[in-house]
């Protein structure tokens, strides 16, 4: 025999409190999954060995509400909307000076510790000042070679959260 | 008699309002005719393991309808940027497919304006796989924008330029 409240939770009475709190409960995890922490997939090695290819995060959208995103912080950047979306992390803000010399990343001529570089590829980049309103950003994955690693400067303003996890 | 006849009359309205909510929607609009050409781009471009001669013909006739008679290709590190006609792009097309053991093309977070009577522009995520002879497979995301013009009554594109997210 089935306890009640394993009847009552499987199997509840179909009266009105029950559409109101089924209503509710639609409503909000729409508005919280779909709009506040969005559950993402993560594609490609470019985070690795942060973020494995493969894994599930939540791109948690009041992250940067109150505050512009600093160096150091994992950042995603939109496309065209929120359904595909880029993880990458930000290596330097407005106006800084970016450049690369055999794999080491230099801001503002300044050879920087990067803890959550594993692999480093000789990547050489010239420097280059980030644009007014924008952030530099970059994979953890370095690796990989410099042509196939998607990177540079984005506005700030494409910016829509961060990973929660 | 009195409690039966307004519950019915509640279902007669929540059935007009049900329908029409469904007219509104079902409507066809414009916006609606341009991102059925963005699937239809998608669909014709893409490319399933083992499609047969038949098939591609087929999809390579029906794809320069959907071109406008110039079509602009602006895409970063893509060696065949320019202006094309529409012949032109639909015998690229027919070229580069069998390279490819299958190719698939598909447009994510499609926004549709509709800037005039016979203009319109989309913003759109696109990602391309595609499967090498070889067994290799690459894939490539990019935000793309493309203008579309009505002619004959149908919407064609005319250009595609890629949004530059990431700018080195």
């Amino acid at each position: 025999m089935m306890p009640a409240w394993v009847r009552n939770f499987f199997f509840p009475e179909l009266k009105r409190s029950f559409w109101i709190r089924l209503g509710l409960v639609s409503v909000v995890a729409y508005g919280v999954f779909g709009h506040v922490c969005i559950l993402t997939r993560n594609r490609g090695r470019s985070m690795e060995p942060t973020y494995a290819d493969g894994a599930f995060n939540f791109c948690w959208r009041p992250r940067f509400l109150f505050s512009a995103p600093q160096a150091g912080d994992v950042v995603i950047v939109r496309l065209a909307g929120l359904r595909v979306m880029v993880l990458k992390r930000v290596v330097a803000t407005a106006g800084d000076t970016v450049e690369f010399r055999d794999g080491y990343l230099f801001v503002n001529g300044k050879r920087q510790e990067e803890p959550y570089v594993r692999h480093r590829g000789n990547w050489n980049l010239p420097p280059r000042t980030v644009k007014p309103g924008h952030i530099y950003v970059v994979g953890d994955n370095r690796g990989m070679p410099m042509a196939e690693h998607a990177f540079g400067q984005t506005p700030v303003r494409r910016v829509k959260g961060g990973p929660l996890l | 008699m009195k409690r039966r006849r307004s519950r019915q009359f509640a279902m007669l309205s929540i059935l007009a309002i049900s329908l029409a909510a469904a007219v509104v929607a079902l409507r066809p609009t414009e916006r609606k005719r341009v991102h059925k050409q963005t699937v239809r781009l998608a669909a014709r471009f893409s490319k399933t393991p083992g499609e047969g001669p038949a098939v591609m013909a087929a999809k390579m006739h029906t794809l320069g309808d959907l071109f406008a008679d110039t079509v602009v290709l602006n895409l970063t590190g893509f060696a065949g940027n320019g202006a094309y006609s529409q012949a032109e792009l639909v015998s690229h097309v027919s070229r580069i497919r069998p390279m490819f053991h299958a190719i698939d093309l598909s447009f994510v977070d499609v926004h549709v304006d509709i800037l005039g009577a016979d203009e319109a522009s989309v913003n759109l995520t696109a990602r391309l796989v595609v499967s090498r002879q070889d067994g290799r497979t690459e894939e490539d995301i990019r935000e793309v924008s493309c203008r579309l013009r009505k002619r004959d009554g149908a919407w064609r594109f005319m250009a595609f330029h890629e949004v530059q997210v990431l700018e080195r």
